[in-house]
């Protein structure tokens, strides 16, 4: 057996140090959450998607959403994109934000007035965001971070799709370009990537063929 | 017993209680930190998930390694103990601890202590105690006069602790997504 005294405790400095400076990298990288205050920057937020025309400059910005619209944004992070998904059905907004991988949150609230509101179930998480134009200027929390985003109408078949059966729910964003972006999270509350869902809406899950429901605003998303 | 083994024995306490101290240090920070969702993580895996699951198994062909070797070491095996044997667990232990320092570093960082089922409570509880373990037995190597079945104990705890977080979670991972880069 080694009697070199000094060799466990290199040891234990070593393991000390590699796991402070990893810990140093990860902290370093941290974006500071935005104050409420602050508008949202134009600079700090993407879209794949193409925006409409704006409307003309002459007439106000409009105050109330459309009766049915989609917005979705793609939000860069530190360590990958999160796709954001809006929908507005009347007075209620349901939106859905996943990083196609492990990441995911449901949220739902009012859209009233141009101003969205939105929280997950377990009030960690939360979305809020006001109509900009024809677009929605937003800030997305999921627990401690919190992301500043610009989402852009899309149109059918883009948007928010779920399957849900036996307690595995399977959620899919679709953008205006077809890219799919989706979540599974099975019953015991684990999630992965979801399933490919198809053009045609079907995705085959557990082994078996299903159709996603395109969701509405009376849809109810465990 | 001589006045000896009554300091080793304290050294042996102290030892004790700071890997304790650690295991429940850890767990301690992992519930009060804010889970961060994102860490950094290694390039060329399909996602930080794989990452990890990888870099924990390496850490367990490792302590595998350190297992056998411990054996070898204290003549189990039977036959002559080749002289390098005892550097190569020495080496192999190191590169088995460093190998998952990342991957709890990502857990603590990441997602933090969580008891959402019994498999992830039981890997929150393993991973904590490997550490508080580890800890314990590095501190031990650097005692004198220790009674002869204290680091094998403490080694075996080492090694006990981390095939659990292994089997709560490389393993789970594997058997979810399947044998996956």
């Amino acid at each position: 057996m080694p009697k070199n005294k000094s060799g466990p405790l290199l040891t234990l400095a070593a393991v000390a140090a590699l796991g402070g400076g990893i810990w140093f990298a990860n902290v370093s990288q941290e974006t500071d959450p935005p104050s409420p205050a602050t508008p949202v920057a134009q600079s700090t937020t993407t879209t794949t998607v193409t925006p409409p025309a704006p409307p003309p400059p002459s007439s106000p910005p409009p105050v109330a959403f459309p009766a049915k619209a989609n917005y979705i944004s793609k939000i860069p992070t530190a360590a990958g994109i999160i796709t954001l998904e809006v929908t507005i059905d009347g007075q209620t907004a349901i939106a859905y934000a996943c990083d196609g991988n492990a990441i995911e949150v449901w949220l739902r609230g009012s859209a009233t007035n141009g101003a969205l509101a939105l929280t997950s179930r377990d009030q960690t998480s939360r979305l809020t965001g006001r109509l900009d134009e024809a677009s929605i200027a937003g800030a997305l929390t999921i627990g401690a971070k919190s992301w500043d985003f610009r989402a852009a109408p899309v149109e059918a078949p883009a948007g928010l799709y779920v399957y849900e059966d036996d307690g595995v729910r399977n959620s899919w964003i679709v953008d205006s370009g077809g890219t799919v972006t989706g979540v599974q999270r099975r019953a015991d509350g684990t999630t992965g990537p979801a399933p490919t869902l198809t053009k045609d809406g079907t995705a085959v899950v557990d082994g078996a063929a299903v159709t996603a429901t395109k969701v509405e605003g009376e849809t109810d998303v465990e | 017993m001589s006045s000896e083994p009554d300091t080793a024995g304290i050294g042996a306490a102290v030892a004790l209680a700071i890997g304790a101290l650690v295991a429940v240090g850890l767990g301690v920070f992992g519930k009060v930190h804010d889970p961060q969702f994102f860490s950094i993580n290694v390039a060329g895996f399909s996602s930080g998930v794989a990452v990890k699951t990888w870099l924990a198994t390496v850490a367990i062909v490792l302590a595998l390694f350190q297992f056998g070797s411990a054996f070898a070491m204290y003549g189990l095996l039977g036959g002559r103990t080749p002289a390098w044997i005892s550097t190569a667990h020495v080496w192999s232990g190191r590169l088995a601890v460093l190998a998952s320092v990342p991957v709890a570093v990502h857990c603590l960082y990441a997602l933090g202590f969580q008891g959402t089922d019994t498999r992830v409570l039981f890997h929150s509880l393993f991973g904590c105690f490997f550490y508080g373990a580890f800890v314990t037995k590095m501190l031990l190597l650097t005692r004198d006069g220790l009674p002869a079945w204290v680091i094998p104990i403490a080694g075996g705890l080492v090694f006990f602790g981390l095939v659990f977080t292994w089997l709560t979670s490389a393993l789970w991972f594997f058997q979810t997504s399947g044998i996956i880069v």
